[in-house]
């Protein structure tokens, strides 16, 4: 008897192949593979909260390779060692929303076990390389990501951003999340877009990323999105111990940076990045700012800061 | 007269950035940032020194008295005593 090993057909995020028992539309139909899958993701429960373990804010925890995350009345889940991901709905619980936590802070945690520099923003391509947007919840990301966007600069990774250990940025899957003022205000009908969780007036925005999946990109420019009450609109760099304070800051679920190993690590993986990418701050009006204005902006900062050139 | 020395805390990673070192302690969200004479006398720390060979390392290296340099040297030390970044021996 020949036993072929046939190809089965996964999806992928930041280049990882997932093989997930939770159907997972938001990554696409995947491609046939004969890789073996690089994360899997198993329906059960994650048992209780190990007795062991140092809980975080957020619902967060952590114990050894483990990290887990308990959503009330949505799910549990375990992430260990970068590859497994266990996920136990509750009965009843909105799959949308079992799959924004499972895809945010799971898949965030998962890279950082991997080793990433996990950041929480936007990347969007510039030639060659790409920037990233990072800011506070609500300080205007994503609506700035679909205006790079429309000036056809591609969205590489909404929300979660790994940075390997090159400084480069890994894409993740194709879609922005959005709130409904936000679409409307780029002309999209909101009623044929998916809800990120029904309740919740978060809509994505599937990204037509073309038939090239694009591969990890140097990043070369940080860009921090902040407010302030003049009138406006400034890019200044940053140095020294503001840039660890502001990559810090900006790292998905910072939380999870804890303990002697976890603290050490994250303060190369920074000092790494630094050395490679330019970070600066975006101080815009409150009063006046719009997503127009801000990509003016950063674009120009651009045009008129060439890349460094990688170490 | 104190003899005491004082060491960094076992534990503490410090990275450079731009010159200026940067450190993170293990409590969440705090770090702190070192540069010029912090800085080098932060890297003397690496072993145990009292203040007066601490004194003695910074006139030598600033071109200024270790008498008039004592003040900042101690109160730099009390700081870092107070963030756990260095212990006493």
């Amino acid at each position: 008897m020949i036993i072929v090993n046939a190809d089965r057909v996964l999806p992928r995020c930041y280049g990882l192949v997932v093989d997930s028992e939770l159907p997972l539309p938001d990554l696409g139909p995947g491609s046939p593979t004969s890789r073996p899958a690089d994360v899997t993701v198993r329906l059960g429960s994650p048992g209780p909260v190990p007795d062991t373990a140092t809980l975080l804010p957020l619902g967060l925890w952590r114990d050894g390779d483990a990290v887990g995350l308990v959503v009330p009345d949505i799910a549990s889940y375990v992430v260990r060692g970068g590859r497994e991901i266990v996920v136990g709905p509750e009965p009843g619980a909105d799959p949308t929303a079992v799959r924004l936590f499972l895809l945010g802070t799971v898949m965030g945690a998962l890279m950082m076990q991997r080793g990433h520099l996990v950041l929480h923003g936007n990347a969007f391509r510039v030639g060659d390389a790409c920037a990233v947007v990072v800011g506070r919840s609500g300080a205007g990301k994503s609506t700035l990501a679909a205006e790079l966007q429309r000036r056809g600069h591609d969205v590489l990774a909404d929300d979660v951003v790994p940075v390997d250990r090159h400084g480069h940025a890994l894409p993740g899957y194709p879609r922005i999340k959005l709130w409904q003022d936000a679409v409307a205000r780029l002309g999209v009908d909101s009623a044929q877009l998916e809800r990120v969780a029904h309740q919740v007036d978060k809509f994505q925005l599937p990204i037509d990323r073309g038939p090239a999946e694009p591969g990890p990109l140097p990043l070369r420019w940080v860009y921090v999105l902040e407010r302030h009450n003049g009138r406006d609109l400034r890019i200044t760099p940053a140095g020294g111990m503001e840039t660890f304070g502001l990559l810090h800051e900006h790292t998905y679920r910072h939380e999870l940076v804890h303990g002697e190993e976890a603290v050490r690590v994250h303060l190369e993986q920074c000092a790494r990045l630094a050395g490679r990418a330019r970070v600066s701050r975006v101080t815009r009006p409150a009063a006046t700012m719009t997503a127009e204005a801000t990509a003016d902006a950063i674009l120009s900062d651009i045009a008129a800061q060439p890349a460094q050139e990688s170490a | 007269m104190n003899a005491a020395a004082y060491v960094r805390s076992p534990g503490l990673h410090a990275v450079e950035m731009d010159g200026e070192l940067v450190m993170m302690g293990l409590e969440q969200g705090e770090y702190f940032g070192l540069r010029d004479v912090a800085a080098s006398i932060w890297q003397h720390l690496a072993e145990p020194r009292t203040a007066d060979e601490l004194c003695a390392l910074v006139a030598d290296e600033y071109d200024v008295t270790a008498t008039a340099c004592r003040a900042d040297v101690t109160a730099f030390l009390d700081e870092l005593l107070g963030k756990a970044l260095i212990e006493t021996t």
